[in-house]
C-alpha cells in the first residue's frame, strides 16, 4: 500500500561539524522526497540555531521560495512547510512575541522550534510562562530536541501547558525508561520517531500502550539516511491504519489545529 | 539506480512495506536477550521471527545479549543454542568468547559447537584487546574450520586490531561490525586489503548516504546487511540498503548472496 509520508525532521544549511556534503539545500531535498516517494516535509534552517532565528527564519523563507521559482515544483509550496525556530524576548534582542507570530502566520510557517540550551533561556514558567502561553493559545506545536531542555523540564513545560503540543525531538532508545512515563502523563507529547529511537519493535509496543496518534514520521535528513526512516514505519507490526496516522495524518492533523 | 517508483523493485517493495519475498536476505549481525543498561522492549526469538516474516529475512545470524554485553557467558551462550534448536532453518548462532575464563575459551567452543552453534562473535565491552592470547585457540578453531568472527568495532583500535587478525588467520571470515558508524577509512583500507574481511553495517545513526559512499568504496561484494535486532530495529535497518541508491545487484548482494558462502547458508 502506497501510504503518504511527512516527514517531521529535515533541515536546511549545514550544522556546525557536520561534513561540506551534509548542507540540506531544497533542491537536494525535494530530489530525495522524489526518489523516495515522502510527499512532504518539514524543513529549519541551520543558521536559526547558529547564527540567530531572525536569521535563519528569513534564510528559510528566502530558499524555500527561490526554490519555488524553479519552475519543476509547482506543488512544492505544499511540500516543504517552514519551521519557526522560536526566542523568547527575555533578552531583549528579538521583537514581543506576538510580532513575531505575526511574522510567522504570513510566512506560512504553523509550528515551531526551540532551542532553550544553545541559546540560553529557560523554559521554567518564572522565564518564559507566557511565551508557552501564548503558543499555547493559537495550538502552535513546539518541536525541542531533548537535549535542549531535560526531562524534568519537560514535564514542568508539559504540566504547565497542558494544551501546548510538544514534539520531543532527538531522543534516544537508551532515555526510554524515562520517556514512557512522560508520555503516559502528558497527552500532548508527541515523538518525532528519528533514528536515534529505532529499538526493536519501539512502534508496535508504542501503538499498544500510548495509541498511534502522537507517533510522527521523520528521516533526519540530510544528516541521516532516510530510507532508514521509511522502512521503520512500513514493516511496523501495526495496521495499515496506524501507518497512515504515523505516516502523514498526525502531523498534518498538528498544522490544521493551528489557530490564528 | 532502480527507485521505489519501479514496480517490483526492492525499494518499491520496502517503500511499501512488502515482504522481499525472492530476495535472499541474512542478517549478519542480531542478537536475543536483555540489558539492564536499556529497555529492550521484546528480549525472545519470538518477537525476532515475526519481525523476519514481516520483512521475509531468511537468516538471522545472532548471539546473545547476555553474554555479548551482560558478560554471563554460560547462560548466554545456552540461550543462543536453545533459540537455534527451536529454529535450525532460520537461526545461525555464535558462540561469544570471554577471554578472561579461567579454563580458556575452548571448553565453551566445544560445549557450544556440539550444541549447534558454528561461529564465533567478540565484544570489547570488558576492555580486552581482540589480540590478547588468550582468544588465539579460538580463532585457530575458527580458521582451521572456515567459521565466521564476527566483532564488535567502533573506533580506529578495534579496526586495526581485526586487521591484524584477518591478516593473520586467512580462512577464517572476518565481520566487522557497525562498519563506518563512527569512523569510516579504516573500513574502506580492511576491506580492500583483506579478501576475508567484511564490512557489516549495524547501527542507529548513521551518516547520510553511508551505504552508497562504501559500495562506490569498497564495492558491494564486500558488505553485510545487519540490524543489530533485538537493539535495534531490523525494519528499521534493512531500509538503510533496500532504499540506498545503488543497483539492484548490489542490494541482493548486501542483503544475503555475499553471507550465503561466509555462513554456509
Amino acid at each position: 500500500m502506497d501510504i503518504p509520508l511527512f516527514d517531521c525532521n529535515a533541515t536546511l544549511g549545514l550544522l556546525r561539524g557536520k561534513p561540506a556534503e551534509a548542507c540540506g539545500t531544497v533542491e537536494t531535498l525535494l530530489a530525495e522526497m522524489d526518489r523516495l516517494n515522502i510527499s512532504s516535509a518539514l524543513v529549519w534552517h541551520s543558521h536559526a540555531l547558529q547564527t540567530h532565528p531572525e536569521d535563519g527564519n528569513r534564510e528559510l523563507i528566502e530558499e524555500l521560495g527561490q526554490g519555488q521559482g524553479q519552475g519543476q515544483e509547482q506543488e512544492q509550496g505544499c511540500r516543504l512547510h517552514p519551521v519557526w525556530t522560536l526566542l523568547p524576548d527575555t533578552g531583549g534582542d528579538v521583537p514581543p512575541l506576538c510580532e513575531t507570530l505575526t511574522e510567522m502566520h504570513a510566512a506560512g510557517a504553523r509550528t515551531a522550534r526551540i532551542f532553550p540550551k544553545a541559546m540560553k533561556w529557560s523554559t521554567a514558567e518564572w522565564c518564559s510562562g507566557p511565551f508557552f502561553s501564548q503558543l499555547e493559545e493559537r495550538r502552535i506545536s513546539v518541536q525541542i530536541p531533548i537535549g535542549e531542555i531535560g526531562f524534568d523540564a519537560l514535564h514542568e513545560l508539559l504540566k504547565a501547558h497542558p494544551e501546548l503540543p510538544v514534539v520531543l525531538c532527538s531522543i534516544g532508545y537508551r532515555e526510554n525508561r524515562i520517556l514512557f512515563p512522560l508520555l503516559q502523563q502528558h497527552p500532548n507529547l508527541y515523538l518525532d520517531l528519528g533514528p536515534r529511537n529505532s529499538v526493536h519493535n519501539l512502534i508496535p509496543y508504542f501503538c499498544s500502550k500510548f495509541g498511534a496518534g502522537r507517533l510522527l514520521f521523520s528521516t533526519g535528513w540530510p544528516h541521516h539516511e532516510a530510507g532508514a526512516g521509511i522502512t521503520y514505519l512500513m514493516y511496523a507490526g501495526i495496521s495499515d491504519e496506524a501507518k497512515r496516522q504515523i505516516g502523514f495524518e498526525n502531523l498534518n492533523g498538528l498544522l490544521e489545529a493551528v489557530q490564528w | 539506480m532502480v527507485g521505489v517508483a519501479e514496480k517490483n523493485s526492492i525499494a518499491h517493495r520496502a517503500r511499501r512495506g512488502e515482504p522481499l519475498a525472492d530476495v535472499f536476505v541474512v542478517d549478519a549481525h542480531g542478537h536475543i536477550g536483555h540489558w539492564a543498561d536499556l529497555p529492550l522492549l521484546y528480549a525472545d526469538a519470538e518477537s525476532v521471527i515475526e519481525e523476519m516474516d514481516r520483512i521475509r529475512i531468511d537468516w538471522f545470524c545472532f548471539s546473545s545479549i547476555e553474554a555479548a554485553t551482560g558478560l554471563n557467558f554460560t547462560l548466554g551462550n545456552n540461550n543462543a543454542v536453545q533459540a537455534v534448536k527451536k529454529y535450525p532453518d532460520r537461526f545461525f548462532g555464535y558462540i561469544v568468547l570471554y577471554p578472561y575464563h579461567p579454563d580458556g575459551v575452548m571448553a565453551e567452543i566445544e560445549r557450544c559447537e556440539k550444541a549447534g552453534l558454528r561461529g564465533l562473535k567478540i565484544h570489547n565491552v570488558h576492555g580486552a584487546s581482540y589480540l590478547a592470547e588468550a582468544y588465539r585457540p579460538g580463532f585457530e578453531h575458527a580458521d582451521r574450520n572456515g567459521w565466521p568472527v564476527l566483532a564488535h568495532t567502533w573506533d580506529e583500535k578495534s579496526v586495526k586490531e581485526i586487521r591484524a587478525l584477518a591478516e593473520e588467520f586467512k580462512n577464517a571470515n572476518w565481520i566487522l561490525g557497525h562498519s563506518g558508524a563512527q569512523i569510516y577509512k579504516p573500513y574502506v583500507e580492511i576491506a580492500r586489503a583483506c579478501p576475508n574481511a567484511w564490512l557489516e553495517l549495524c547501527c542507529s545513526l548513521t551518516p547520510n548516504r553511508l551505504v552508497e559512499r562504501m559500495v562506490n568504496d569498497v564495492g558491494a561484494d564486500r558488505i553485510l546487511y545487519g540490524s543489530d535486532m533485538n537493539f535495534i530495529s531490523a525494519a528499521q535497518q534493512i531500509g538503510r540498503v533496500a532504499l540506498a541508491d545503488i543497483s539492484e545487484d548490489d542490494k541482493r548482494k548486501i542483503l544475503g548472496e555475499n553471507a550465503k558462502g561466509i555462513f554456509k547458508l
